[in-house]
């Protein structure tokens, strides 16, 4: 087959993707409050792909916070020239704090919504597939997680899990070293997984009875072949809605962990442990309670904003894709 | 199948939900070494390790651990917490009503409030009062609770010196505590609820600080759970407008207020009490932050203060016993929907 005519024959199939894509471009447009959220991300992407230029990087770690002057003087300082937004206690950046804190939350909250949907795609896939006791046992398995109110399930976990994990394959013994953010993202990803599972399961049993599957199975593709090459792809699209709403939920449970002193290290840049150390100077002195504002409104500041981005896009994209709402 | 089946066969599928809950409890102890989880289990803090591990069978088969650890959940053991030096157990007994207050201060108007709006913003579809409404939950639903709960904490504290941080005044605090020391105790506490302790001891003005200072904290509660209700309120209410039978009250010429109160809502009402365990979940990990940030002295506050000092008996202990309140709130939200929708029943 030449290049040309196999280019045409992948155009005329993707076409209805393409035109259903430039519908739903359409209608976004149409509404303010997406374009709204879809602005707020690009402004954080822009930062985060910026962050070396506009806070230059604090070599070897440029995810550690550096010290204003080196000193560790315990009271928070005003904004000046050296740090725009003031520091923490013991002189930590705050400026530098929330630039590179951006990539922090982009990272936090794409590799847990990508680990909890690989996750979940495997156990509701395998679940709904081939059903009976299988789909019994891990639906089970799932339901347990979903016993628990997430961030505290998240809170166990997060003192749980150990700093050091050796794994013993008997020849030779592999080491993982995790950092406290690691520890995060981890139960972070236990508590969401369950969600996509349930969520891809519905899906899979909705398309498995569909004719092309039958026709897949009757011409003898393999199961491998029918879940990946058929099935999957007609049952994808609910998960990315539900993705882009959940990096908002993720990002601010990530921030809440770090708020209650279990996320992340005192001096890394995530935007939950700049108001984690803020908390002692909500009320400064009877005389001027308020002089350290800019400990925890900015850091704050920052979170909300980059949630309502995540949120904004998420609703409008639901309405957009909701066949029950649309075209009407 | 009829109720009663129908709420036998719910009532027995909670006993592997909590077999469940156990189990996942019990495996995040497996990540600690047996030592560790020897001094996590002991139920009084200084026994000989010896001695736990032999009780709990700690150099034992996992499932014989596990036999072990449930007799003495079972039997309300749930180990001792090393950060404020008491047992598990009575630290449940003893904070839960400040936790309970704050949720009966807050939830009824996150309920009630929520699907009044939801209501209003789906019968005013695509109109401003619609869309300030849609803005404000999404707001509402992207605060982060613990800043929200600092800047208010902040205006009212720092900037109006409106109230202070924590459950009562220092005044209200000494009044109670010089009680305990007194030669004739003269406050009782009947309840735990200091509200209606106050109240019942005669002393209203203890009862309006302490009411004062849950006005904060219901506020951040309600801000942000609300949203949730609103969002379901709305679509539900927005569907139900659709259904035939609303189409048809409105075609014979009911009034607007008739269709939408006497017919709308009601079929509205039921997908939004199936939705209501999420609100559980969400008040419970609400609980956690804005007791810490407003220092009101409940379960989630002691939970938060034992995960940063690494009490990981108390922090496991209240994961458990949120777990099972959860298990149980949804069991109940279940029957109450069961008892308002036929179809469920008779499946």
């Amino acid at each position: 087959m030449n290049p040309k005519t196999r280019f045409n024959e992948f155009r005329v199939r993707i076409s209805p993707s393409l035109d259903e894509f430039r519908f739903m471009l359409k209608r976004m447009r149409k509404s303010p409050l997406s374009v709204v959220g879809i602005a707020i991300i690009v402004f954080f992407v822009a930062i985060a792909a910026l962050a070396p230029v506009l806070a230059p990087p604090n070599w070897p770690d440029p995810f550690k916070i550096p010290n204003v002057k080196g000193s560790f003087v315990s009271t928070p300082s005003p904004p000046s020239v050296d740090a725009p937004f003031g520091t923490t206690e013991n002189q930590y950046d705050i400026y530098y704090g929330v630039v590179w804190g951006s990539i922090t939350a982009f990272r936090t909250g794409i590799t847990v919504t990508l680990a909890a949907i690989i996750i979940g795609l495997i156990i509701g896939g395998i679940s709904a597939y081939y059903g009976g006791v299988i789909d019994e046992i891990m639906m089970r398995f799932t339901d347990i997680i979903f016993a628990f109110p997430g961030l505290i399930l998240a809170m166990a976990f997060v003192i749980a899990i150990p700093q050091k994990i050796d794994i013993n394959l008997g020849i030779t013994t592999l080491s993982f070293s995790l950092t406290r953010l690691d520890k995060v993202l981890i139960s972070l990803v236990v508590v969401g997984w369950a969600g996509y599972a349930r969520l891809i399961r519905g899906e899979v049993l909705r398309v498995k009875t569909e004719d092309y599957v039958e026709a897949a199975k009757a011409v003898g593709c393999s199961d491998f072949r029918v879940m990946v090459r058929h099935i999957l792809p007609n049952a994808i699209y609910p998960l990315m809605i539900a993705a882009s709403l959940d990096i908002g939920a993720i990002v601010l449970s990530a921030a809440a962990l770090s708020f209650l002193g279990i996320g992340s290290v005192i001096g890394y840049a995530d935007w939950g442990q700049l108001i984690f150390t803020s908390q002692n100077w909500v009320y400064a002195t009877p005389q001027a309670p308020l002089m350290y504002w800019y400990t925890f409104l900015i850091p704050g500041l920052f979170i909300f904003t980059f949630v309502l981005g995540w949120n904004l896009l998420g609703d409008a994209l639901r309405d957009v894709l909701d066949p029950m709402l649309r075209r009407r | 199948m009829g109720m009663r089946a129908f709420l036998i066969r719910r009532i027995l599928l909670v006993i592997p939900t909590l077999v469940g809950v156990t189990l996942l409890i019990f495996a995040v102890l497996q990540f600690f070494s047996p030592e560790q989880r020897a001094v996590i289990l002991m139920s009084k803090p200084g026994a000989n390790i010896h001695d736990v591990v032999r009780e709990f069978g700690l150099d034992q088969p996992v499932w014989v651990q596990y036999a072990n650890w449930m007799k003495q959940i079972l039997r309300g053991d749930l180990g001792w917490s090393n950060s404020i030096n008491m047992s598990v157990k009575d630290v449940i007994l003893t904070r839960w009503p400040a936790t309970a207050e704050l949720v009966l201060f807050s939830a009824p108007i996150i309920i009630l409030l929520g699907i009044y709006l939801g209501i209003k913003s789906a019968v005013h579809r695509d109109k401003p009062l619609d869309h300030a409404t849609r803005v404000a939950s999404i707001i509402g639903w992207s605060l982060p609770s613990f800043w929200f709960g600092t800047i208010l904490l902040a205006i009212f504290w720092g900037g109006l010196h409106w109230i202070t941080r924590g459950q009562l005044t220092t005044d209200a605090t000494l009044y109670i505590d010089l009680s305990k020391a007194a030669a004739t105790p003269y406050f009782f506490k009947y309840t735990g609820f200091v509200t209606i302790d106050s109240l019942l001891n005669g002393q209203l003005w203890i009862t309006l600080d302490a009411i004062e200072h849950l006005i904060l904290p219901a506020a951040v509660l309600i801000v942000i759970q609300i949203a949730l209700i609103i969002r379901l309120m709305r679509s539900s209410m927005l569907e139900s407008l659709n259904k035939p039978f609303v189409i048809m009250a409105r075609a014979k010429g009911l009034a607007q207020n008739e269709v939408i109160n006497k017919h709308a809502r009601r079929t509205a009402l039921i997908p939004a009490i199936t939705m209501s365990g999420l609100l559980i979940a969400g008040m419970l990990n609400g609980l956690v932050i804005t007791e810490t940030i407003f220092g009101i002295p409940g379960l989630g506050n002691w939970a938060a203060t034992a995960a940063i000092q690494l009490d990981i008996a108390a922090v496991l202990g209240f994961a458990l016993f949120s777990g099972v309140i959860f298990v149980f709130s949804n069991l109940i939200v279940d029957i109450l929907y069961a008892y308002v929708d036929p179809r469920i029943r008779l499946d």
